[in-house]
């Protein structure tokens, strides 16, 4: 089993004991998303209960690349169970992060964690190589994400300080490091139940979506720390360097040219990362520094002299934006940026973002509209007045938090929070409430970004897949001289997009063809994709797939050619591109038999009402197959037609072999995937679809 | 650039001023990873930040109405729809409206003072 360690650490709060599960037992799902499903459905009998039941199961997953010299492939960990964040159901979901637990997982010798059950009080746990202990958690109770991670690297590490050299097990030749162990961990959200509270390791990875701090949270699971000094069985460590140093060669941009002033934005609107580049918007110091999590050739991260919003990227760092909302805004001098200050605070209150990011320009608007704020309808205490500054943030996010006023509506995510307030109906009509999908915030809209949003409402979150946005965002941003012909673009994408590569309609999103097959494939594609070398075998979902590549020859990226060959090098396996997206339609059908079971019909799989009724005002210049010719337009200023998204809806389950009038699977789909046994129980629960 | 008429010190406040959230403005951002992000805009100077945007997005039309029957700029109003019926993309005709708002912000700002 080379890549694997071959166990699994299962611990159960309830009852505190530790045991192990085999990885073999769980081998053909190749690692990850498709472990952590398989798991799921093996140790939750009963997949309807609430994401704060005790019997829920969170699972947290490396693959055979973690740990090891794979680009941008070296990193990733996947969590999964029972989320508390979608609405009107709690879906099983995912969620995942970056940095070094996963590699520190695997080097301490095991694939993944399995914890179920609910301590009687709060508790941790303490991994140092074999060694596992649930550590009472009195103590770290109360404190952020950060206090609570120094308290542990001390407990760990003892007197040493960091860069000594710690023991952490019986023999002190081989069981050393000079490294700090690797903590995931709540802060206050979590403990206080927050259903938009984060895991959080090291200063800011963070798993955000699903509410998973909450979850732990009720669990009364603080932190699971991990230091490991063992290694990884890698089948051809040549082929291996070999792979790395190809990728480098071949998809990225040589080291000099990178320009410390420019963010990755104003760089690289595509996908495979060509050099260290932060990913923060706000203005670097001179004193900082690119930071990469394991392995990872990119650098999308940063750390500062202030050490305020270190590690902090992408949606962190821009969701609370002074120059969007503060009059003549000049950042300052003197204070903390509030931009890096707001990222700084989330990390440690252990809030997920994406709640906040469109939450305060709804709060903005409910205010301006009189009914929120001192003495109004909505009463609360937040200094409308301070928008776009410190005091803003401190106080919104302490709210949260602590569920302090209008904060324990709001801790419950805003689409939560509208109906508490008597305001769901109305601003879902409107859209003032830009929550279109199963109550979460909007990403990419979906009557413009179609793989996205169909994506999203066909399953559990948002995807956070941005494979495609280049498909879309390169033609936009380079409208005057884009750097293929349309034709070329869209054969760039869909050459390397099996089994469906013969179809290249599936990449136009024009008017005419948004509800069509074509598109069916596209969507399905995408998520068979996700499901298994995203989300599996766990390349980094920032810079895979990477079809459209501005340091690659003819800009055609690594994707297809690329993750076969680090997978095969670690693993020692002959796994085609093509196979590894059939593993994923595999595991996306295990995904929807657990949506099935939770109760979800073809009915309630729609978007919010204002995706259907108002116009969107955006347009994106992309590829359009007009009369068989390609030519790049603008495409936008639309909506979804419910009936013809009814009618897609129906082509889709139709391609997925899935049953059109209910949406859920049938037997023989089941059956082609070696998935018997799930048809077996969806029967037993009348929940199978009809052939 | 040519220069608007100058201001008085009253028109100068009212067209500074911010709006009512029924008079809003509906603007958008694209970003390469947030995607689209879609903001209310409340007055004239947030029309010039979200013009400031790498990306921004917005109707022109409603944009040249909200100029001048919402914050009730007719001059301005009018420039912008001269732009709007020159040849270019959009984001050409943003950019270059962006620079008329920019100006008569500066305006405002020197009267102010």
């Amino acid at each position: 089993m080379n890549g694997y360690t071959g166990k699994i650490l299962r611990i159960n709060l309830t009852t505190r004991v530790v045991s192990s599960l085999n990885t073999a037992d769980y081998e053909q799902w190749g690692g990850g998303h498709g472990i952590g499903s398989a798991i799921f459905w093996d140790l939750v009998q009963d997949k309807t209960i609430s994401g704060f039941d005790p019997a829920n199961v969170v699972t947290i997953m490396t693959s055979p690349l973690t740990g090891t010299m794979s680009v941008a492939a070296g990193a990733r960990t996947e969590i999964q169970g029972i989320g508390v964040q979608s609405y009107p159901f709690e879906w099983f979901t995912r969620s995942g992060l970056g940095g070094r637990f996963g590699s520190m997982l695997k080097f301490a010798g095991w694939d993944g964690i399995a914890i179920e059950g609910k301590a009687d009080s709060p508790v941790w746990v303490d991994i140092r190589d074999g060694e596992v202990q649930i550590k009472d958690a009195g103590t770290l109770w109360g404190l952020d994400t950060r206090q609570t991670q120094e308290n542990i690297w001390q407990e760990v590490g003892g007197k040493y300080g960091y860069g000594s050299w710690v023991t952490v097990g019986p023999s002190e030749a081989l069981q050393r490091s000079t490294q700090r162990p690797a903590v995931l961990c709540i802060g206050p959200a979590g403990e206080n139940l927050c259903r938009v509270a984060s895991l959080i390791h090291d200063a800011g990875n963070g798993a955000g979506q699903g509410g998973f701090g909450g979850v732990w949270g009720s669990k009364k699971l603080k932190a699971v720390s991990v230091i490991g000094t063992g290694n990884i069985p890698v089948a051809d460590p040549k082929a291996l360097i070999e792979a790395r140093l190809w990728a480098i060669e071949n998809f990225i941009s040589p080291l000099d040219e990178f320009d410390a002033s420019k963010s990755v934005f104003a760089t690289m609107p595509s996908n495979l990362r060509s050099f260290p580049a932060p990913l923060v918007t706000w203005k670097r110091s001179e004193q900082s520094r690119p930071q990469s999590c394991t392995g990872c050739q990119a650098g999308c991260r940063s750390r500062f002299d202030t050490a305020l919003g270190n590690e902090s990227s992408c949606k962190e760092s821009y969701y609370y934006t002074p120059s969007w909302l503060v009059k003549d805004y000049v950042p300052s001098s003197d204070g903390p940026d509030p931009q890096a200050l707001a990222a700084d605070l989330a990390q440690k209150y252990g809030i997920n973002v994406a709640e906040p990011e469109t939450g305060i320009l709804y709060l903005r608007d409910l205010n301006k509209l009189g009914v929120l704020g001192p003495g109004k309808q909505i009463d609360c205490d937040l200094p409308f007045d301070k928008l776009g500054h410190v005091e803003f943030i401190e106080r919104l996010l302490e709210m949260i938090a602590y569920r302090q006023g209008i904060g324990d509506d709001m801790a419950e995510g805003f689409y939560r929070a509208a109906a508490r307030w008597g305001r769901l109906d109305e601003d879902q009509k409107t859209g003032l409430l830009n929550n279109c999908y199963w109550g979460l915030t909007m990403h990419y809209d979906p009557r413009g970004s179609l793989e996205w949003g169909y994506g999203t409402i066909l399953g559990d979150r948002d995807i956070n897949e941005h494979g495609f946005c280049p498909l879309y965002m390169i033609p936009t941003m380079t409208a005057k001289n884009p750097p293929l012909s349309a034709e070329d673009f869209v054969q760039l994408f869909s050459e390397r997009m099996p089994p469906f590569q013969d179809d290249p309609l599936m990449l136009d999103y024009s008017d005419g063809n948004m509800y069509s097959e074509h598109i069916c494939k596209l969507v399905a594609w995408h998520r068979h994709y996700g499901r298994f070398w995203i989300q599996s075998a766990l390349f980094c979902d920032f810079q895979y797939p990477d079809f459209f590549n501005w340091a690659a020859q003819g800009y055609k990226g690594i994707t297809g050619e690329g993750e076969p060959k680090f997978f095969n090098a670690v693993t020692g396996k002959n796994l085609s591109f093509a196979e590894g997206i059939e593993i994923g339609r595999k595991i996306w059908n295990l995904d929807h038999a657990i949506w099935t079971l939770q109760g979800r019909h073809r009915n309630d799989v729609k978007f919010a009402d204002y995706i259907y009724d108002i116009p969107n005002e955006v347009k994106f210049t992309m590829p359009v197959n007009n009369n068989g010719q390609w030519e790049y337009a603008a495409v936008g200023g639309r909506k979804v037609d419910r009936a013809q998204f009814e009618e897609f809806k129906t082509r889709y389950y139709e391609l997925e072999g899935w049953d059109p009038e209910t949406g859920w699977p049938k037997r023989s789909t089941l059956g082609d995937l070696g998935l018997g046994n799930v048809a077996d129980e969806l029967e037993s629960k009348g929940r199978l679809g009809k052939e | 650039m040519d220069k608007f008429s100058e201001p008085s010190r009253e028109f100068v406040s009212l067209i500074s001023r911010e709006v009512d959230f029924k008079d809003r403005l509906i603007g958008s951002n694209l970003h390469e990873r947030a995607g689209v992000k879609t903001i209310s805009l409340y007055s004239l100077h947030e029309l010039y930040m979200l013009l400031n945007k790498p990306y921004p997005q917005i109707d022109l039309h409603k944009m040249e109405r909200w100029l001048r029957i919402v914050i009730r700029d007719e001059e301005l109003a009018a420039r912008i729809k001269t732009v709007m019926e020159q040849p270019g993309s959009d984001l050409e005709k943003l950019l270059h409206m962006r620079d008329l708002i920019g100006l008569r912000l500066i305006q405002c700002r020197a009267q102010d003072s």
